[in-house]
């Protein structure tokens, strides 16, 4: 037998205590003779189970815990994936990892610590708020099964923790104790981390002694791993006696798990003789090893309990005595390693540049042996030029005046020469410092003050027009100034003047003279504005609507489209990525043709590229399920527009309508839209799209359509499609505007639509935004960015500033901005000793998760002293700028104050932070992406933001 | 765009059809990144602070900046016959200066303002939903009850309906002003084909559009199909009273030998009505009698429906209610008499029937109650009503409209 069943009043009919107030006075764990009955509680019968699996690293929890999921045990919802050296998963919950770090660390310990755990920490109020995000993380990840499996090395000395938790939420908990060899283990860890093999054995002697201590009176299984590999029915047979049987012990379970437990799992192994005579082996550890082996093999007694109690006892008595001491100098060593790491980074950095260096010094030598050639021709053309000013002596005048010419020139050769000579020798000399001064350069102000230049270089290229080129280089003297009131004045006077221009109409019509659609500045209009003679277009319209739970908006979304007028035939394609509400049903009731695709493969390219080859119209629409078509001949005048302008240069391959706002919209959604619109001119102008260049205002502005409403012809579609996990619309909108073709951003003819969204979109669609347009644009620069600490504290310190302002007390809407950007702007900032205490994700749980675990690692990528002042001050001045963008919004559109402006514009003012926020992360990203290799948790980040967007 | 929003009276004093008009499209408005405002009158009592600047009084509404001015004019100043005077103050002549378009909602009570607005050219668009414009009695309606076959420009309005002290000629002049007031709109919209035609044949020179109202679809589930073994429910929802046939309504429902429930909702002013209601519900359980509702609880009460019933005996320009029902999913019946008439005829979504006559309307209850599928049928054609954004839109682009034509101040303004 392999598994110890050690009851403690049957599987299911208690819930145990956690230990509270029952260790002893050093703070060890209870003695095993300590009265069951006091810990065990009262019983209950909770309606929900976790297997919690505590074991050592290294010792086969992630096999163990696997094959519980593979028996119908529910998996934590983000998993730590496969890595080198454990292939077939963790099993283990990523958000709960960085969370147990940060809680080791709030307790001045970490993973790898082999003293006791600080169990004064649980009485400080810093514990409150972990178990606070605890029950968080809980729900996030475990959801409401009713039986789930919590596996992580760490819970072995946080048992305490959870098991508290467990029982305020009457959670029963089922404890397996996996068991492997301690030199295994030591040996395993030693290979993948470096440890030295004693360290490796003092971490097994810890994470063993607490697990046995805080599981002795609960219903537990001892495994012992090489048992388990060897014949795992058995072990699982001999744990669903004492826990109760698994919700999906059958053979396909059975076979899934033989794969699954393949032999090669265990990298190392260790005879039992030369762990009973190896001499880094201590006698507690040797004994702690048998004491559990006895406990695997049968129920164990009294007097096992009593050797691993006397080992604990010794083992905290010199973990006391030594630990610190030990710590300390672990310490320092690890700091030593760790400048020596970096010595060695810089050798390698070094290296590459001498290697760079003597690569541009052969360059050079190559120059110079080009230049020497050309004198030498040079030197020719000299003489021969002399020989003929002594034959031409008794020449003309003009004669005379060409010889001094070329003698003129002959001289400045010659000079010229020399001064090349010596340039050589200076690059030579300043080769080594080049490549250091070159990236000062890029980050220097005259880099910004020569942009103006070089703005009007690109307009003597023609690569774009005047106007633009003016753009740019106001806009990159702006940003060459620093923060400050020069700064506020001239952005304050740039949006006066941006927001003075808002529609800017034609100078009226001559007195007398009607107007008539459509208006001077537009290509089109909805025949409901102005009603025309009907005639019905010969033309087949599919409609393609991507879904995922519509509700009732898609009811009256297809009801509207169906009854569009003025077309042979219209035919609605929804294509549904796994809906759980009545969506698919709704669609078929209503005639439409439904492509199902599984959500894991959505994109927003693929469902729509999908949709389009199920359909058969001549004309494609890609709309959302959210959209709505303003009358009942929307459609037929968008394919009017498309198919039959006014005259050929006014031809589309493609075009889209803005938005009009729906009444449930929210102010900083109308703001955003509005700042777009005039970004893109079609605020109050049908927009036509052409190629002026590659530079991205010039794609951004020219090239831009919209999943709202975007009409192509199906042959026109099929040669480009829709390409990219996000910002497809503008990706296909470049692309044909750069194969010369025309779009528009319709004003004249719009579909109803906006957002309310939650703080937390704002912070990852800003996120997406700017990884797109990095991604797109070669020149779209982005500052560095490198303490996430820094700028998450800021991010929460601004975020309570603002909730301290009430814009109810403000007659104007304005006034409120400014108080806000007062006390914003007059707050002392974060300073680096702060810790982040309670990570502020912007209500995105695991967001927040990742921010608390990054800034405990933060100074892995901080590698200037300056960064985390310099990320602050950033995050503070992006958030003022936008908070500027916004006022300028509000001052032009709210001209009054009361309750429901105020609620709007608090909600508006946060969001802008969550967008800042959002901004700042991205910023982040994409400086650590850059870096040789980055950190695992660089590519989380990543993932989580994009997740829904 | 600067927008100004003029109505004859606004909340937080009334919030009927046309002030619900007026207030959805400037939020819309708003939404859409313009600065509105409201000017309107208050009726009992100074609504807001007083603004010396410009002469009004201030109050904000759900956003909405609103300037109130008061109701010192004479009641023929209200309905247009007041010619001459200067009633509207230099602050609020300067006021309404700052705007680039001025939406005038509702006629009554602000001729003069209208003016002043012409006066300065600012460019305006003017929406009826009723027939003020064409009749001083508003409701098309003579004095001896009969509905106006034309006023022929004033000249039938002094014999049929004259008013105490006014010769025949003021109501001729009262037309022309109103015409020139039309006639300088850069646009003019009649809430309903109905409302359209009056005015045409009033005004033909004016070219008129139609614009009905839209509602707010976003309030409103999908509708569902009713169970077939259920009793029948009719409805009806609004202001209570005889002009609104709610005797008609209920005494044609009770006559007939049914099993059906019939629900009332809405406030009831008349308490003669009122107790009469009273006592018919508690002699009769199939006849349910509830109060005023709130805005948002009006669809989950009409969802409770599955016929709703318009009996009025006065010509309705418009019936938001009709188009509510309609996106719950209820056929209607309705008095063969306005608008819902006009709607329910041609799209058969439900039955038109004799204004007034308790038998006719009793028959067709009865016959929907006896004959199910002609329920479903005529639930199959209800149409999608038009939501609130769709109208906004297409006021937005009229406005756009007006601001490039321009103010006509050349136009020779009345009196």
């Amino acid at each position: 037998m392999t598994v110890a069943n050690i009851e403690a009043g049957g599987p299911d009919d208690t819930a145990p205590k956690p230990q509270t107030g029952a260790e002893g006075p050093d703070g060890s764990l209870p003695a095993a003779d300590a009265d069951p009955e006091a810990r065990r509680g009262t019983p209950s019968r909770p309606d929900r189970a976790c297997y919690l699996v505590l074991g050592m690293h290294r010792s086969g929890t992630s096999s163990v815990a696997g094959t519980l999921v593979k028996l119908g045990v529910a998996a934590p919802a983000h998993l730590l994936g496969a890595q080198e050296g454990n292939e077939t998963g963790h099993w283990e919950s990523q958000p709960l990892i960085w969370f147990h770090d940060e809680l080791l660390a709030s307790a001045g310990s970490r993973w790898d610590d082999w003293r006791s755990f600080n169990l004064d920490w649980y009485d400080t109020p810093v514990a409150a708020q972990f178990k606070e995000r605890a029950n968080h993380l809980l729900d996030e990840e475990f959801g409401d099964a009713p039986l789930f499996v919590f596996k992580d090395p760490r819970n072995c000395r946080l048992a305490r923790f959870w098991l508290e938790i467990f029982a305020e939420r009457g959670i029963a908990p089922k404890i397996v104790l996996p068991i492997r060899s301690p030199l295994e283990v030591a040996r395993s860890h030693h290979a993948r981390d470096g440890f030295p093999l004693r360290k490796g054995l003092l971490l097994w002697l810890r994470h063993t002694l607490d697990a046995e201590a805080a599981s002795r009176d609960l219903p537990r299984a001892v495994v012992e791993w090489d048992a388990f590999l060897s014949d795992w029915p058995s072990t699982v047979a001999a744990m669903e006696s004492t826990l109760g049987a698994f919700p999906a012990n059958t053979d396909l379970a059975a076979a899934e798990i033989d794969r699954f437990l393949r032999n090669d799992l265990k990298h190392q192994h260790v005879p039992q003789e030369e762990l009973a005579h190896s001499t880094l082996v201590h006698d507690w550890v040797a004994q702690a090893y048998s004491a559990m082996c006895r406990l695997a093999c049968d129920r164990g007694d009294g007097d096992v309990m009593a050797t691993l109690d006397q080992i604990r006892a010794q083992f905290e008595e010199a973990s006391n005595l030594f630990g610190g001491v030990l710590a300390d100098a672990e310490v320092s060593l690890s700091e030593a390693e760790r400048r020596i790491r970096e010595v060695e980074e810089a050798c390698g950095d070094a290296r590459a540049q001498l290697e760079t260096a003597q690569r541009d010094r052969d360059a050079q030598t190559a120059e110079v042996a080009r230049l020497t050639a050309i004198n030498g021709e040079t030197t020719r053309a000299r003489e021969e030029a002399l020989t003929q000013l002594v034959a031409a002596v008794q020449a003309r005048e003009f004669q005379h005046a060409e010889h001094t010419t070329v003698q003129q020139f002959s001289a400045w050769q010659t000079q010229e020469l020399a001064q090349l000579q010596q340039q050589l020798n200076r690059v030579r000399g300043d080769l080594h410092e080049r490549n250091l001064d070159y990236a000062k350069i890029l980050k220097s102000r005259s880099w910004f003050l020569t942009k103006p230049l070089r703005a009007i270089m690109h307009l003597m290229r023609g690569t774009v027009s005047p106007k633009e080129a003016a753009f740019l280089a106001a806009r990159s003297t702006y940003r060459s100034i620093p923060p400050g009131r020069l700064r506020n004045i001239i952005r304050a006077a740039y949006l006066r003047k941006l927001h003075r221009r808002r529609e800017p109409e034609h100078p009226n019509l001559p007195l007398g003279q009607p107007a008539t659609f459509p208006l001077p500045n537009y290509i089109t209009y909805l025949p409901d504005v102005q009603p025309s003679p009907a005639s019905d277009l010969d033309v087949s319209v599919s409609v393609v609507i991507p879904t995922y739970n519509a509700g009732s908006e898609l009811y009256w979304l297809i009801k509207k489209l169906s009854q569009q007028r003025g077309l042979r035939s219209v035919e609605i394609v929804v294509v549904d990525s796994g809906s759980t509400d009545d969506t698919k049903e709704i669609a078929l009731s209503l005639g439409c043709k439904l492509v199902e695709i599984e959500k894991s493969l959505f994109t927003h390219s693929y469902a729509r590229n999908v949709g389009a080859d199920a359909s058969s119209g001549e004309v494609l629409l890609f709309t959302v399920q959210d959209a709505y078509p303003i009358g009942d001949n929307w459609l037929s005048a968008l394919v009017s527009t498309l198919l039959h302008p006014r005259d050929e240069s006014e031809r589309l391959a493609a075009l889209s309508c803005a938005e009009f706002p729906r009444s449930d919209t929210e102010l900083l959604y109308n703001a955003l839209i509005d700042t777009h619109y005039e970004f893109l001119g079609c605020s109050s102008a049908d927009k036509i799209g052409i190629y002026k260049g590659e530079d991205n205002i010039s794609l951004r502005t020219q090239g831009q359509l919209s999943d709202i409403a975007c009409l192509i012809s199906r042959e026109t579609f099929q040669n480009y499609r829709y390409h990219g996990r996000y910002a497809e619309d503008l990706t296909l909108g470049i692309k044909l505007i750069r194969d010369g073709h025309k779009i528009a951003m319709l004003s004249s003819i719009k579909a109803i639509h906006s957002h309310n969204r939650p703080a937390s979109y704002y912070v990852r669609r800003v996120f997406v935004d700017v990884i797109f347009l990095k991604d797109a644009f070669s020149e779209f620069s982005v500052p560095q960015v490198s303490s996430v600490k820094a700028s998450a504290l800021t991010a929460d310190l601004i975020d309570q500033l603002i909730q301290t302002v009430d814009p109810a007390r403000f007659q104007s809407p304005v006034e409120y901005f400014d108080a806000v950007a007062r006390i914003v702007r007059g707050a002392p900032l974060p300073n680096a000793t702060e810790v982040v205490v309670h990570p502020n994700g912007f209500e995105h749980g695991r967001l927040a998760a990742w921010l608390g675990h990054a800034s405990v690692i933060d100074g892995k990528w901080i590698n200037d002293p300056n960064s985390f002042s310099k990320d602050a001050t950033q995050v503070q001045q992006m958030f003022l700028d936008r908070l500027s963008n916004l006022r300028a919004y509000v001052d032009r559109v709210y001209l009054a104050n009361d309750e429901s402006v105020s609620l709007q514009l608090a909600d508006a003012c946060r969001k802008t932070l969550a967008m800042t926020f959002g901004a700042q992360l991205s910023f982040f990203y994409l400086s650590q992406e850059e870096s040789l290799n980055p950190h695992p948790a660089i590519a989380s980040l990543r993932e989580l933001m994009l997740e829904g967007i | 765009m600067r927008i100004l929003y003029i109505v004859h009276q606004f909340l937080p004093e009334f919030s009927a059809g046309t002030e619900q008009f007026t207030l959805s499209m400037a939020m819309a408005a708003q939404a859409e990144g313009h600065a509105v405002a409201v000017l309107t009158r208050f009726i009992d009592n100074p609504v807001g602070q007083y603004d010396p600047n410009i002469g009004l009084y201030r109050e904000t509404i759900q956003g909405i900046p609103t300037y109130y001015a008061s109701l010192n004019g004479p009641n023929l100043e209200d309905i247009g016959f007041l010619f001459g005077k200067e009633i509207v103050s230099d602050l609020t002549e300067n006021f309404m200066k700052g705007f680039d378009v001025v939406h005038i909602t509702h006629s009554f009570r602000n001729i003069p303002i209208i003016e002043c607005v012409i006066r300065n050219s600012i460019p305006y668009i003017i929406t009826a939903t009723d027939f003020f414009l064409a009749c001083h009695r508003i409701n098309y309606v003579n004095a001896s009850g009969q509905i106006c076959s034309g006023s022929s420009m004033g000249g039938v309005c002094g014999a049929a309906c004259a008013i105490p002290g006014l010769h025949a000629d003021d109501h001729e002049k009262r037309f022309r002003r109103m015409s020139a007031i039309l006639g300088g709109a850069a646009a003019v919209v009649a809430c309903s084909p109905t409302l359209a035609q009056a005015l045409e044949r009033e005004f033909p020179e004016v070219p008129i559009r139609t614009q009905g109202h839209g509602i707010d679809l976003l309030r409103f589930p999908h509708p569902s199909r009713r169970k077939k073994e259920a009793p029948v429910i009719f409805g009806a929802v609004g202001t209570m009273s005889e002009a609104k046939g709610t005797y008609v309504l209920v005494e044609a429902f009770l006559q007939a030998d049914m099993d059906a429930r019939l629900r009332l909702y809405g406030p009831c002013f008349d308490a003669e009505l009122r107790n009469w209601l009273d006592d018919k519900a508690a002699s009769d359980g199939r006849l349910e009698v509830y109060g005023p509702l709130q805005s948002y609880e009006v669809p989950q009460a009409l969802l409770s429906l599955d016929v709703l019933c318009i009996p009025t005996l006065v010509p309705e320009t418009y019936s938001i209610i009709m188009y509510e029902g309609f996106a719950a999913g209820l056929p209607a019946l309705v008095s063969d008499v306005g608008h819902p008439s006009t709607v329910v005829g041609r799209l058969e979504c439900g039955k038109v029937i004799s204004t007034g006559s308790v038998t006719q309307w009793s028959q067709a209850m009865a016959a929907l109650v006896g004959e199910p599928t002609k329920l479903a049928e005529m639930s199959c054609r209800v149409p999608l009503p038009l939501r609130r954004e769709e109208e906004a839109f297409v006021y937005m682009q009229l406005y756009r409209l007006a601001r490039y034509q321009g103010g006509k101040s050349h136009m020779e303004t009345p009196v």
